[in-house]
């Protein structure tokens, strides 16, 4: 917990980089953890037939518009993912997922380059796939890579570790 | 013995050497079958040599002005990108880069920038064009990445895979998606 | 780096009615031929560098219009899939089908074969006889020998034999 807080005062010592000095950093702080959202990261590379499949964690805190980056770095290929969560009139949030992809393929001595950017809205604690190879539902050969994003409200998760 | 069919159709692209040439050349005025194969390889090929393209100028002129366009952003290299959305996404997309884009980077930068336009689908989806120099939209895209704050999580994916491209790129709810799957 | 206007100009003037046609041709759809040959175009105006005569310039577009077809070209299989799959689950719904029908109606017998062959015998016949290249020539853009040269655009051309004689026969039992 104490890493996490030591995170977010970087954040806020970021955003107000500034003037730093003049603000009172409780005073500061306290907006910002309220809204400050948790993103929690699941890296899977899905499974061919039966094998298992491999997965990796992360979490990151963030605040609404501000990015969090995702580089998975593979043998043959990078993959760039920015995701921004924002809040929308409607009090729900909208996730915008933007990809980059740098592969070689196989047979190909050149590099493709691919970028897409999505959107989709979604509430607290709802779970997102993001694929960004696409998806295959026919070719079975290939490996596929997936994110999967849950966003939970930072506060929300304070008070629950509190009770 | 008569040529093989690849052997004839290659003779009648005139890829066949010079002896064997003169060896098809003469077998054709002998055998009729080989006659008949390469005449209607002929044939096909005619067709094919009347079959006109639709005319090229006006798509032309628009390529042209399109990269006109281009050029006038000052700097001789460009950089264009397309994203069809449905609309609510593309209008989040612009806003994503308007909100980023111009309030964290643009405002130091001193440019003046253009390269955005949308254009709907009759689909209903909608189109949108970024175009930028180059350079300035590596920054726009470091930018996103950085943030001033750096919040990057770095995922080394298994080794010895590799990896394939099967589609665009797609988002979906989880809870969706697991359904689509057991249809 | 400076690319040079002229050279772009000229290239751009020259080549774009080839790289048009082949476009055309290779996708069998004037709209993405227009796409086509656009993003060639702006991929070599990327290259910074011009390529120092029309005819390198010539094979190298050619190569990229082979490179950026072939993702048209899985496009257009998925979306072929889709339309019979939509047209199976819901044929209330087939407008769209019956729309993409309509257009195709429009374009040529000889295109409409074109497109019924695989895109690896089209591209090669498409190469030869509308590029008028030689074997070497296309061998060398598509990355085969020529003895494969020869042997596809043997099998394109038997192929479009085939479907152009079966329509033939189709039209004239009417």
């Amino acid at each position: 917990m104490v890493k996490r807080i030591s995170v977010l005062i970087l954040l806020v010592m970021a955003i107000f980089r500034g003037n730093a000095q003049e603000i009172e950093l409780e005073e500061a702080l306290r907006p910002i953890l309220d809204e400050a959202l948790q993103l929690n990261i699941i890296a899977r590379v899905l499974p061919l037939g039966t094998e298992q499949e491999w997965n990796m964690r992360s979490s990151k805190l963030t605040i609404p518009g501000r990015s969090i980056a995702v580089k998975l770095l593979g043998e043959n290929i990078r993959i760039f993912v920015v995701l921004t969560p924002y809040w929308q009139e409607n009090g729900k949030l909208l996730l915008v997922a933007q990809g980059e992809v740098l592969i070689s393929e196989m047979a190909e001595s050149e590099v493709k380059y691919l970028s897409t950017v999505k959107s989709i809205p979604i509430s607290l604690g709802e779970k997102v796939l993001f694929f960004p190879l696409g998806v295959s539902r026919e070719l079975r050969k290939s490996f596929n890579i997936e994110l999967e994003i849950e966003i939970l409200s930072y506060k929300d998760l304070l008070e629950k570790s509190a009770d | 013995m008569c040529p093989g069919g690849e052997t004839l159709s290659a003779y009648l692209d005139n890829e066949v050497e010079g002896p064997w040439k003169k060896v098809i050349e003469e077998h054709l005025t002998l055998c009729l079958s080989c006659k008949h194969k390469i005449d209607e390889m002929i044939f096909t090929r005619e067709q094919l040599a009347l079959e006109s393209a639709p005319d090229f100028r006006a798509s032309q002129e628009r390529g042209r002005s399109y990269l006109a366009g281009l050029n006038s952003i000052e700097q001789v290299s460009f950089w264009r990108r397309r994203v069809a959305l449905p609309l609510p996404a593309a209008a989040a997309a612009v806003l994503l880069l308007i909100i980023l884009g111009f309030s964290t980077l643009l405002l130091s930068l001193h440019t003046d920038y253009r390269f955005m336009s949308i254009r709907t689908q009759p689909s209903g989806s909608s189109e949108v064009l970024v175009t930028a120099p180059i350079d300035d939209l590596e920054r726009i895209l470091k930018s996103l990445e950085l943030n001033s704050s750096r919040q990057e999580i770095i995922i080394q994916l298994p080794k010895e895979l590799n990896f394939f491209v099967v589609g665009e790129a797609e988002m979906f709810r989880a809870a969706e998606y697991k359904r689509n799957k057991v249809w | 780096m400076k690319i040079d206007q002229g050279l772009f100009e000229e290239a751009y003037e020259t080549l774009y009615p080839l790289i048009h046609k082949l476009s055309y041709h290779i996708t069998g759809d004037v709209e993405q031929a227009e796409d086509l040959c656009h993003e060639a175009f702006i991929k070599y105006f990327e290259r910074k560098k011009p390529l120092p005569d029309i005819n390198q310039t010539k094979y190298w577009l050619i190569r990229v219009v082979k490179n950026i077809s072939l993702n048209y070209e899985k496009k257009k299989f998925r979306q072929r899939k889709a339309i019979e799959k939509l047209k199976r689950s819901a044929p209330l719904t087939a407008d769209s089908a019956e729309h993409e029908y309509i257009k195709k109606e429009t374009i040529s017998r000889i295109q409409r074969a074109l497109d019924k062959i695989p895109y690896r015998l089209r591209m090669a016949v498409v190469l030869k006889e509308y590029a008028g290249l030689n074997y070497k020539e296309i061998g060398a853009i598509l990355g085969i020998s020529e003895g494969n040269v020869k042997i596809r655009i043997f099998r394109a051309r038997q192929r479009l034999a085939q479907i152009l004689k079966e329509e033939t026969e189709h039209v004239s039992w009417r």
